[in-house]
């Protein structure tokens, strides 16, 4: 008994390594950037990090690699062959996609459930280049700091937090495209070039779009504002304020501020918090989407106005917004604001909601909106109100 | 060679004749045969080893008293003797050969009188013993100072100085084979559940081999499952600790020339509470024992964890604690498993060192061995400086757990992981501490499972984590199972 | 006899039976099958799990009539019943190798990419014979244990997702056909009906009625209790058009809430803790087809019995994993129609037999 024990552990033991490699013995891609190549399908970019020795003369640094293919892990392995590591890229963070690629949906070739299987990470961010993506990867790089994960990510993640950019995985933008109930809004970034760019609603050239900011840093690179997808296809941007607009509705937003026109034309710059989740009733071919925002007034610091009378104009002024960027978003049609995630709540079967023409009902959708805002600070309302 | 079988004659010379074969005495010179005479007829024989003995009270307690005699009594001299002569403090008359040889070995003094087929065995015991000192690997800030010694009566008496009660017996037996040692079985008599005391009593009797002359000995002669590294034993120096096990409604063994006691039955916890545990406060305790727990599962642990992702899956790791780890193997040209294992090799032989080397030497290499030896390693590029500081982390960790055995056997496990780590990452670390922990679990120490209170749950008095507070009743622990009345 | 049962409590038996659950029912089942039409894969587990309650109260009281603890005493001398059994073993040493199959297929492709099945495989089998030839009792406490782990860690994955989970993605219910529904209900049925069926035939060591009856109950409850909820969380998280494609989807579920926090990542380290549950709720019900067939057919140890049938399992897993149409068929079927070995004989089992008081084996 005990020998039948003992061969059994030395069995185990010796039943072959997994085919293990240090981790030091590979060299891992911390963004992965892909668009039309000149002679090749595709030319994938690699933003490569180079550790450091640990010591004063060497410091982590990044390097973008390049490889034209036919299809993107052909990429991927000339990159290998000409590499003198074993590249990884299970730690990349970002896929950046080439806006001409996104618009001809040439993503799609690659982006589905086996993408990068077994180890990139299901909520990878998808991000849009305005233009040559190699150049936005390396407009991200810096001298100044060499932990190039921290500043990016601080910079994508706080872009999306202050609302004025969207935040999707690919497991998320996979969804969208499979199940075809909403459409995906994803970041939109690109080199500054101090340019103001219309977004798709295009009442206001507001420079909250990515490449447009009016902003010079170290970091070349800017991210705000989104791109509007129809399936797996680009169909056009939205700026800063617009993506805000679209993400109350989603639920998405935490706090942000608008810029508002008071009547008597002076600027309005209003801090919004989410009060709650937003509530949206679908009714066949009409919706309601109700917001519930807390909002600080940030400048000026007082208003000739009371508070219901600010609550209103506030309000108001949202609402209008809302219904701006949802007809913007309809005609382009995209349900980039998720109507659709409630359609299928009134069918029994899968075969229903599969014959179901969820793009056609979108187009025919008609949504009131109400915004219900709740001011908490104005100086000029009286202790007693 | 006479039968140890049999009996004293009634002449003192076919006595002495015997005893001298018996021991030998053409070549063992210590064996002392004073004759004298009791009154103006009686012949007697005084026998003892020299330098187990003490001469001045065979003096004092035996011959002058004897000599002092005039008139031997018409009836039983030896009882005579026994009540109104000697004035030592314990005599016994023994006929068997086997005891009076037994007596003589242990240092007592056998008086032989012609025409008595009996000898008067007289406690004369004065060989030399090292003195009560502090306890030098249970160290304690809150707890008591004194430490078992090798002199089984001595160890006798530091538990009943601790325990005054009329019930706790120290029952004294042979430990097994012809070299005869002498045990004690130490417990609370209508508190020790039977069954343990008599599966013990079984499994010493079973006995047969000269080599019980330790209690670690004795632990691996009479447990089961003596395959796995985990001892089901407790041993500790400590009386105090003991006295607390006594009465928690278990039994302690005691050896003669081991200056440590056995306690049986125990469980997990028991190895990984420390002596002054129950001195503590109850928050203070709880948070000693969580940093304990924490330092004993890490130095299992960790290194195996982190051989496991750093070969295997290392987009497990965060950004920045991959880029340390790569920036600080730049020059390595060890494989990490190999460093991993290599270190702790180190380590082991570090703390071996510094065990075996006498005095501050031993403490000063075990701080040149971690330090130096780590930084001029680290220096020459053979390991790095993130895994250093992971074998210095189980290294403390390790002496955490209190329990000396449980350390050690913390190493086996520590490189069973390591290797399954190595060969086939989480997976390999899943197998292996899967079967380890249902291993556990099938181990018993004597009879009560080893992870009690958490499989099979019981009542707690106190869990791993969590000290208990000190209640003001007296009640044992659930799993000890104690009879009766309350400890 | 050396059946190695031992003693175990009622909470030991009830983590063996809510450990058994988890693995069978959080690893072993089809996707493609199961959300081939919506998602009522809740719907049907809890269906499947009140059935397999039923069965195993009438179990229960059949013994108590027979005055036996384990399935065994349904037997008495007859040889029709005897030859009944074999099913139900076949059907635990199902239920056994399905989860195996599943963590195989998920080891084998998202983590150990360039490693061959039969690699994976030395590390299941050793670990399987070596936790069966321990016996019973160390298995039940092994499973005590580690069940407050798992509930933390499925706790931790339910939580961390839980910013992702919408109440959307449940729909379409597929309540429209029900005839489906209890297709479904009925190849869930296997899944719950094991452990129940392990306990009883390991079921002495609980050595009173009412300690091994309610060691059922909770169990079940338990392991309802996580499995449905997982179940939940992943139709939450996931719609059903992404679920029928997805291999593994409650690895996915772990992975979906990572992020690059400075923390380290627990999600393949939660995958291998299931993973590890699954085998030793394989190793449970390997174990108690072995104590049935010893009993049954009146081999005195174990021991032999269950290494061949670890060994059998182990083999069973690595030729269902063949990417053949021959073995994608034979699995697909297994999935389906798994729960006939194990249902059909157990009421022919409670028919008949006279009163009668065994004592327990030892």
């Amino acid at each position: 008994m005990r020998r039948i024990v003992i061969a059994l552990c030395c069995l185990l033991l010796t039943a072959g390594c997994m085919h293990s490699k240090h981790l030091d013995e590979y060299a891992y891609a911390v963004d992965i950037g892909v668009e039309r190549g000149t002679t090749m399908p595709y030319l994938v970019t690699l933003l490569v990090s180079v550790p450091g020795t640990g010591d004063e003369q060497t410091t982590a640094k990044n390097v973008a690699i390049s490889a034209e293919a036919r299809t993107f892990s052909e990429a991927i392995e000339t990159l290998n062959a000409a590499y003198p590591s074993r590249l990884s890229i299970s730690r990349a963070s970002l896929l950046l996609l080439s806006e001409s690629l996104a618009r001809e949906g040439g993503q799609s070739a690659f982006l589905d459930f086996s993408f990068g299987k077994p180890d990139l990470w299901p909520n990878l961010r998808l991000a849009v280049a305005s233009g040559s993506v190699k150049e936005t990867l390396e407009g991200w790089t810096s001298e100044t700091d060499p932990s190039l994960r921290k500043i990016k990510t601080s910079v994508g993640e706080l872009t999306a937090r202050s609302g004025l950019s969207a935040d999707i995985g690919y497991g998320a933008y996979l969804e969208c495209v499979r199940e075809g109930r909403i459409d995906a809004l994803v970041a939109y970034a690109g080199e500054n070039d101090w340019s103001l760019k219309a977004d798709l609603v295009g009442d206001d050239a507001y420079p909250y779009l990515g490449g447009s900011l009016l902003v010079s840093s170290s970091l070349k690179t800017t991210t705000a504002g989104s791109a509007v997808f129809d399936g797996d296809r680009m169909v056009g941007v939205l700026d800063g304020q617009h993506t805000m607009a679209v993400l109350l509705v989603t639920d998405a937003f935490v706090s942000g501020e608008l810029l508002f026109t008071m009547p008597d034309g002076q600027p309005l710059c209003v801090r919004l918090h989410r009060a709650r989740a937003p509530r949206i009733v679908l009714n066949g071919a009409h919706a309601t989407a109700d917001v519930y925002l807390e909002a600080d007034l940030v400048s000026p610091q007082t208003v000739d106005m009371t508070s219901d009378e600010l609550t209103a104009f506030l309000s108001s002024h949202l609402e209008q917004l809302l219904s701006r960027v949802f007809a913007a978003l309809q005609r382009v049609n995209s349900d980039a604001m998720g109507f659709g995630r409630f359609a299928a709540m009134r069918f029994t079967s899968a075969e229903a909601w599969e014959s179901f023409d969820a793009k056609a009902a979108y187009r025919a959708l008609t949504v009131d909106f109400t915004a219900h805002v709740r001011l908490s600070h104005n100086p000029r309302r009286p202790v007693l109100e | 060679m006479p039968a140890l079988s049999g009996h004293l004659k009634k002449r003192l010379d076919d006595n002495r004749r015997t005893i001298e074969t018996i021991f030998r005495s053409d070549i063992n010179t210590d064996l002392i045969c004073t004759p004298f005479r009791i009154g103006e007829d009686r012949r007697a024989l005084a026998v003892c080893l020299n330098g187990m003995a003490d001469e001045r009270k065979i003096g004092s307690a035996i011959l002058r008293p004897c000599h002092f005699v005039h008139e031997t009594p018409k009836g039983d001299l030896a009882a005579f003797l026994t009540e109104r002569v000697l004035t030592t403090a314990e005599t016994e008359r023994r006929s068997d050969l086997q005891s009076v040889t037994d007596a003589i070995s242990e240092g007592r003094t056998a008086i032989l009188i012609d025409g008595e087929a009996s000898a008067i065995l007289c406690d004369t015991r004065g060989y030399v013993s090292r003195a009560v000192e502090t306890p030098q690997n249970e160290m304690t800030i809150l707890g008591a100072k004194e430490a078992f010694t090798e002199n089984i009566r001595t160890n006798v008496t530091l538990l009943r100085r601790i325990l005054k009660r009329p019930d706790f017996v120290c029952a004294f037996r042979d430990a097994g084979g012809t070299n005869r040692t002498k045990l004690v079985l130490a417990y609370l008599d209508g508190v020790l559940q039977p069954a343990l005391l008599e599966t013990v009593r079984q499994r010493l009797d079973r006995i047969r081999t000269d080599d019980a002359l330790s209690i670690g000995r004795i632990e691996q002669l009479i447990e089961r499952d003596s395959y796995l590294p985990m001892p089901q034993m407790l041993k500790t120096e400590r009386p105090d600790r003991a006295a607390r096990a006594i009465l928690d409604g278990r039994l302690v063994l005691l050896v003669e020339g081991s200056p440590l006691a056995g306690v049986l039955p125990i469980t997990l916890s028991s190895l990984l509470e420390s002596g002054e545990d129950a001195d503590m406060r109850q928050p203070v305790g709880t948070v000693v024992r969580i940093v304990r727990v924490l330092g004993a599962g890490m130095s299992i642990g960790l290194p195996a964890y982190f051989l496991a992702l750093a070969l295997h899956h290392p987009g497990q790791l965060s950004g920045e604690i991959l880029e340390t780890v790569i920036a600080s193997r730049a020059m390595v040209f060890l494989p990490l498993s190999v460093e991993m294992i290599f270190l702790l090799a180190v380590f082991q032989l570090v703390r071996e060192a510094g065990l075996r080397v006498p005095g501050a030497i031993g403490q000063a290499i075990g701080i040149i061995g971690g330090l130096l030896l780590g930084q001029a390693a680290v220096s020459a590029n053979i390991v790095s400086t993130v895994v250093l500081i992971i074998v210095a982390l189980t290294g403390l960790g390790n002496f955490a757990i209190p329990d000396y055995s449980a350390q050690v056997a913390t190493a086996y496990y520590r490189i069973l992981l390591c290797l399954a780590a190595t060969a086939g990452g989480l997976l390999g670390l899943a197998a292996v501490g899967l079967v380890s922990l249902a291993a556990l679990c099938a181990m018993k120490s004597f009879g009560v499972p080893f992870l009690t209170p958490f499989a099979p749950v019981t009542f707690r008095r106190g869990g791993l984590l969590v000290r208990a507070r000190l209640q003001n009743r007296s009640a044992s622990s659930d799993w000890s199972n104690p009879t009766g009345r309350d400890a | 006899m050396n059946l190695r049962v031992g003693a175990f409590g009622r909470q030991e038996g009830a983590s063996a039976v809510a450990i058994c659950m988890f693995g069978g029912s959080c690893f072993a089942f089809d996707s493609a099958a199961l959300f081939s039409d919506g998602n009522a894969s809740y719907l049907t587990y809890a269906i499947a799990l009140i059935a397999s309650l039923l069965l195993f109260e009438l179990l229960c009281a059949a013994l108590n009539k027979r005055g036996g603890l384990d399935l065994s005493s349904l037997v008495g001398g007859s040889v029709v019943k005897r030859f009944l059994t074999v099913p139900l073993m076949l059907s635990l040493l199902l239920a056994a190798l399905l989860p195996m199959q599943q963590c195989l297929l998920t080891v084998t492709q998202y983590v150990f990419v360039d490693a061959k099945q039969a690699s994976v495989c030395l590390y299941l089998l050793p670990c399987l014979t070596l936790l069966c030839l321990l016996g019973a009792e160390p298995l039940v406490r092994t499973a005590r244990i580690l069940l407050p782990v798992l509930g933390i860690s499925i706790l931790i994955a339910l939580v961390s997702n839980a910013s992702q989970m919408h109440a959307y993605r449940l729909f379409p219910i597929p309540v429209g056909k029900p005839e489906k529904l209890l297709h479904e209900s009925a190849s869930a049925l296997h899944r719950t009906v094991s452990p129940l069926l392990a306990l009883l035939c390991i079921g002495d060591g609980t050595q009173r009625a009412d300690a091994q009856k309610s060691a059922g109950r909770i169990g079940a409850a338990v392991g309802a209790i996580a499995v449905l909820s997982m179940l939940l969380g992943l139709s939450c998280c996931f719609s059903y058009g992404l679920l029928r494609d997805m291999p593994s989807p409650f690895y996915r579920l772990l992975v979906e809430a990572r992020t690059d926090s400075p923390a380290l990542r627990l999600d393949r380290a939660a995958l291998f803790l299931w993973t590890a549950c699954s085998l030793l709720g394989s190793a449970i019900e390997v174990f108690a087809a072995g104590v049935l067939l010893c009993r049954t057919f009146g081999v005195r140890d174990v021991r032999p019995v269950v290494c061949a049938l670890s060994a059998l399992c182990v083999s069973a897993v690595l030729l269902l994993y063949r990417d053949s149409e021959p073995a994608a068929r034979t699995l697909s079927l297994l999935y389906r129609y798994g729960w006939i070995g194990a249902v059909v004989p157990l009421p022919l089992l409670c028919i008949g037999g006279r009163r009668k008081r065994v004592c327990a084996a030892s």
